[in-house]
């Protein structure tokens, strides 16, 4: 008697416990934290300042003697451009990861997501970021890092470089070259439009079958690998890394082994 | 009576649970559902429409891509082309004109002599007709050099004009191409930039690493093996890190290529609409020339008739005889009349080699740029109607996804899933419901 108690306590448990994650899921509108006025402000001074730079520098390369020296100058442009966006935004982008993070450790968040993936539900924090970025001290950096999120994100640049993946796209992208380099040939010798058209259109339907027969098996192969890794670690589901905000579980080293 | 009652709640949870389930997917219980957008956009009902929105789109703008005016050195070849045969067309009116003019000459001349004859009176011999003749001959010769000048003028104008047009064309592709030009360093700023932060971070990652394995090197007591393997170690860490650079330097490479075409293409694109608009403003300014032209050609052949009576009456023709003084003015209108009437249709020639000029001159400038302009407006009305579809259709995916999540308790819907985990996938459910929605 009191086993099948214990089994129905469960049961009836179950759904609420396994619901529970439910309200881990928070969002942020991004944009909105990029239109504050500090991040504006960074923007505009950057902009100042590399169009200033651009200036000095398009004379330097121009005095340039040789493709050492240019190379040289636009080294120089780049480091100073990385180091000045590195001066105005480090800090504000900083206190805007430390202030997500306050935020969804106090609210008890195990994944923050950008506010344009999600479509009902979740816990909007935007206005706490907002609150704790705009205030007067800094925010304070949460002792213990993120508990384990069953939602999952992955690095799909990384999976790009997995070498199966690569190689169907390098091999699409010499098909497309050389496609491409047939169809200048033929457009140049075409007499109308018309039979330029006729070109053209044969042409985007040959690329389009292409890339299907190239790519499209390593597509579905990924997204299945993907989904199995997501399945084994008991995640709910994987979104692409651009629209994690904080938090999750990344995916990506598993899925780049199960595809090697 | 406790165990029957027992089974029945198990039996009715256990029930709940199964129905609970999405046909196709995993119990929904964890409350969080998504939605692969991408997906379900191209199993829309409307997906094909977009796609041929796409595919025209792609055709429009290829199709003006071999279009020739960008091309300075083809252009000016068949200038030269043009001019060429717009010279051999006048010439060949000039020598349709000057054989009209012998044989009115002769005509004239008969015409006159025949009259002093027949009136048996003639002043000086052929004396009355070399003057009438002569007068018209330097009449139909001062009316041919206002036309000469006047081409002359409009030539000139026309040179000065393309000139101009050229210079202005030539300008514009300068600046289009260091625009494109300073773009394209931008951005290979930008990726080299993202390099050089590769290679630091990894540089840092690493650090610990190196510092440990130089650490150990430095121990005297090592043996030759073990010293090696740390060396290869160490050599391996560097290899990584270059690798993994060259990976990005290769990547970068390709998006290089990708923008370098894409800018290319916009160049072109530019540079087409500016061309349009530089020979349309062209082609206005000759066709005004041209008219100013034609008024004042006109108005100043007309102005030689006068002069030409002066002349003959500067050639006491009031005393002769009346009859042959009325025979001769006769003959001197009748000449003026057909004068005039040569004139006007050699005017009219003029006027048409002109015109020829202009319309081929538009036909090689103006109506590619007026085709050009059009495809761009073309494209550029598709390029709204496709978003404008997609936003809709991405909007019908949400709101279903919304709608079904609701009806199915979930807490949370995401929109941004790539792949499927034990979550509650609405994916093949959205596209069923829409499918039904617009059949």
């Amino acid at each position: 008697m009191a086993g099948v108690l214990s089994l129905l306590a469960c049961l009836i448990a179950a759904p609420a416990v396994l619901g529970s994650d439910v309200s881990d899921i928070g969002y942020v509108d991004e944009a909105a934290i990029g239109r504050l006025p500090a991040f504006e402000g960074a923007q505009r001074q950057f902009n100042d300042y590399r169009q200033s730079l651009e200036q000095s520098f398009e004379a330097q390369l121009k005095a340039a003697k040789s493709q050492a020296d240019q190379q040289r100058v636009q080294q120089d442009f780049q480091q100073r451009v990385a180091q000045r966006q590195q001066e105005l935004f480090g800090p504000l982008f900083a206190r805007a990861q430390t202030a997500i993070a306050a935020v969804a450790a106090n609210r008890s968040l195990t994944v923050v997501v950008d506010k344009r993936i999600v479509l009902f539900g979740g816990l909007d924090i935007t206005k706490d970021v907002v609150d704790l970025v705009t205030g007067p001290g800094a925010p304070v950096t949460p002792v213990n890092s993120p508990p384990p999120s069953s939602v999952g994100y992955i690095d799909q640049e990384a999976l790009d470089q997995t070498p199966r993946i690569k190689a169907a796209q390098d091999r699409f992208v010499a098909y497309r070259q050389d496609e491409e380099k047939r169809l200048q040939a033929q457009l140049a010798q075409a007499k109308s439009d018309g039979r330029r058209h006729e070109l053209l259109a044969q042409s985007y339907t040959d690329l389009d079958q292409r890339q299907q027969q190239i790519l499209g098996p390593v597509i579905q192969e990924t997204q299945n690998v993907i989904s199995a890794v997501a399945k084994k670690r008991g995640l709910l589901l994987v979104l692409d890394q651009a629209s994690r905000v904080y938090g999750g579980t990344d995916v990506t080293n598993d899925v780049v082994s199960a595809l090697k | 009576m406790h165990r029957a009652l027992l089974a029945a709640a198990l039996a009715v949870i256990l029930a709940g649970c199964a129905k609970g389930g999405a046909p196709t997917q995993t119990p929904d219980y964890t409350g969080v559902g998504y939605v692969r957008v991408d997906d379900a956009v191209r199993h829309h009902p409307l997906y094909p429409q977009l796609k041929q929105y796409d595919e025209e789109i792609a055709l429009l703008s290829g199709v003006g891509i071999p279009t020739p005016p960008a091309d300075p050195a083809e252009l000016a070849r068949r200038e030269a082309q043009l001019q060429g045969d717009l010279r051999a067309a006048a010439d060949n009116a000039k020598t349709q004109l000057a054989r009209l003019q012998d044989r009115y000459e002769r005509e004239e001349r008969e015409a006159v002599t025949a009259a002093v004859k027949s009136a048996a009176q003639a002043p000086g011999g052929s004396g009355g007709a070399g003057v009438v003749g002569g007068v018209a001959s330097g009449y139909r010769q001062q009316a041919h050099v206002v036309e000469q000048r006047a081409q002359q003028s409009f030539d000139a104008y026309r040179t000065q004009v393309m000139t101009q047009d050229r210079a202005q064309l030539a300008a514009a592709a300068k600046r289009l191409a260091d625009e494109a030009d300073r773009k394209y360093r931008d951005r290979e700023r930008a990726l080299n930039s993202s390099e050089a932060q590769l290679a630091q971070q990894l540089a840092q990652k690493s650090a610990p690493d190196r510092l440990e394995l130089r650490t150990k090197l430095q121990n005297l007591a090592l043996d030759d093996a073990s010293r090696q393997a740390l060396q290869n170690q160490l050599h391996a860490l560097d290899q990584a890190d270059a690798d993994q650079v060259a990976e990005l330097r290769n990547r970068d490479q390709r998006t290089l290529q990708g923008y370098q075409s894409d800018l290319q293409r916009g160049m072109q694109k530019q540079m087409n609409a500016y061309a349009a608009n530089v020979h349309r403003d062209t082609n206005v300014k000759l066709e005004q020339r041209a008219g100013l032209e034609r008024t004042a050609v006109a108005q100043r052949v007309q102005a030689l008739a006068p002069q030409v009576g002066a002349q003959l009456d500067g050639f006491q023709l009031a005393s002769l005889p009346p009859r042959l003084r009325a025979r001769i003015e006769s003959i001197h209108q009748d000449f003026l009349n057909r004068y005039r009437a040569d004139a006007q249709g050699e005017l009219e020639r003029f006027n048409k080699t002109r015109d020829a000029l202009s319309q081929r001159y538009a036909q090689l400038h103006g109506a590619a740029g007026a085709a050009d302009a059009r495809t761009a407006k073309e494209v550029a009305r598709l390029q709204h109607d496709r978003d404008t579809l997609y936003a809709r259709i991405v909007d019908q995916v949400e709101s279903t996804a919304r709608l079904l999540g609701t009806k199915r308790g979930l807490k949370v819907v995401l929109g941004g899933a790539i792949a499927a985990g034990t979550g509650v996938d609405l994916t093949g459910d959205v596209e069923r419901s829409l499918e039904q929605s617009h059949a």
